[in-house]
């Protein structure tokens, strides 16, 4: 297997504050990736490294294999080239369903394919709402379509950045199953949050992070059964 | 239901107050006379003609030449950003009269235009453009960076990113101060007739001074002025009603 995401030596500082202290990952393709931590941890930050919405202190981040670098000039088209879903959904409200998903194709590949756009919120299960604008969706239907719009750019891989933390209980199940489904048919993911269960039953490796640090990663049985370090430990008793 | 006795009781003491108003006057010892001004209402007219003319003219100068203060001042080049901040400084820290007088007695003549009309209303614009340039940034400001990132990260462009996502979005929220703008400017623009533009201002001098009355014509003047600044009051108060109505709509959701 090829590597889709490869993580070098990657360090960020907010004045004081460190958010991530030599981070090395690798995410190969087809692999599902699960990131768990407390809050401020670092998760967020390690995924907006990779899709250049941060711009890491130190180290790199490579996306098969081409160096992803915020002051290159191909950046647009390798943040292109992974989908990013947000926790608090940011679709854009002056567009409806069906326009938000297609919105970057038609701007950035030039291609208006309505039968394409469809097809994607069908994936989701969100084709009948292909008209209603965004303030009219739940929020299960909203984080869907954030989906269906990170996917409409053909994505190598995606993040996810903790997709369910902003929803109600009932809708977060709605969202994992789109999530579930996607690794199923050999998505490459590296995803933040706090779904043990997720985690547990469709990641093929768990990474634990504490103060910006990956303090132990392995297969979720691994770290759910039998963690090996005290922090994990006390991280999971309190969350599970 | 409430609304509509709202206005209609709004309605009712603005005609009262008006009647009021029209006794005190009618029984002064001043002597009133609207005929002279009645028989040159083509003269208020054309001046109105030549208001909308120029202010028309300058908000499209003004929104043009906004976007690009607003740009300036959002820009990530500290020079472009100073360029920015000094012309809005400069414009919004002299009066506008000072601005068009400089404008047609200084800059005219060295470029060598000579229309008042031309000179005056590119004058104008320039002001309402420091002014709309705010208006421009606070509306782009307001958009949450989750917006930005979203179009980012889908591979869009920072100009596309701009023009797809953010400004129709700010737009939407700068209606009702743009309206705000417009009605401004309707007003600023009789500081023209200091330069000879001959708009509704210039035209109650003249009739007041061909007829001498003064008090009349400019009575009438203000009329016409309240007749173009309502209705676009009453437009923006109605805009922000309904916008402000989707806007909470959108938070409960």
């Amino acid at each position: 297997m090829t590597d889709r995401i490869v993580l070098r030596g990657l360090s960020k500082r907010y004045g004081e504050v460190v958010a991530l202290e030599n981070i090395d990952l690798d995410v190969a393709s087809g692999e599902v990736v699960v990131l768990i931590g407390p809050s401020g941890s670092g998760k967020s930050t390690l995924l907006r490294c990779v899709n250049a919405l941060e711009v890491p202190d130190e180290g790199e981040v490579l996306l098969d294999g081409k160096r992803v670098d915020a002051r290159q000039g191909d950046i647009d088209r390798l943040r292109a080239e992974v989908g990013m879903v947000f926790q608090h959904f940011h679709l854009f409200p002056h567009l409806t369903a069906l326009q938000n998903v297609m919105l970057a194709p038609r701007l950035v590949k030039k291609i208006a394919a309505t039968d394409h756009g469809l097809a994607l919120l069908d994936r989701v299960g969100v084709a009948d709402k292909r008209d209603t604008y965004p303030d009219m969706l739940s929020g299960g239907q909203k984080q869907r379509v954030a989906i269906a719009r990170a996917l409409a750019m053909e994505p190598i891989a995606m993040l996810f950045d903790e997709p369910t933390s902003a929803l109600d209980p009932e809708m977060v199940g709605e969202v994992l199953a789109v999530m579930r489904q996607l690794a199923e048919e050999g998505m490459t993911m590296l995803v933040a949050s706090h779904e043990m269960g997720f985690a547990r039953e469709v990641a093929h490796r768990v990474a634990f992070l504490d103060e910006g640090r990956i303090v132990e990663e392995g297969t979720p049985d691994r770290i759910f059964d039998d963690p090996q370090r005290n922090r994990t430990k006390a991280f999971l008793s309190k969350i599970l | 239901m409430a609304r509509g006795r709202e206005i209609l009781f709004r309605a009712a003491i603005t005609i009262a107050l008006l009647g009021l108003l029209a006794l005190a006057l009618g029984g002064s010892s001043y002597e009133w006379d609207f005929a002279p001004a009645w028989q040159r209402r083509n003269l208020y007219l054309w001046g109105l003609g030549m208001t909308l003319a120029a202010t028309g003219v300058a908000f499209v100068i003004g929104l043009v030449l906004g976007v690009a203060v607003a740009l300036a001042r959002l820009a990530r080049s500290l020079v472009v950003r100073h360029i920015g901040d000094l012309y809005v400084e400069i414009i919004r820290g002299t009066p506008v009269l000072v601005q068009v007088t400089i404008a047609y007695f200084g800059i005219a003549p060295l470029i060598g235009v000579d229309n008042k009309f031309v000179v005056g209303t590119i004058a104008l614009g320039m002001f309402a453009a420091a002014y709309m340039g705010e208006i421009f940034r606070a509306g782009i400001e307001s958009i949450e960076r989750g917006q930005f990132e979203a179009a980012r990260s889908l591979g869009l462009s920072r100009p596309q990113t701009l023009r797809h996502v953010v400004f129709p979005q700010a737009f939407k929220r700068m209606i009702p101060p743009l309206t705000g703008e417009l009605i401004a400017l309707t007003k600023e623009s009789s500081l023209l007739f200091f330069i000879g533009v001959m708009e509704l201002m210039a035209r109650g001098r003249q009739v007041g001074a061909d007829t001498y009355r003064q008090f009349e014509s400019f009575l009438v003047v203000a009329a016409v002025y309240l007749s173009v600044t309502i209705p676009l009051s009453l437009l923006a108060r109605r805009l922000e009603r309904r916008l402000g109505k989707s806007a909470r709509a959108g938070v409960l959701l």
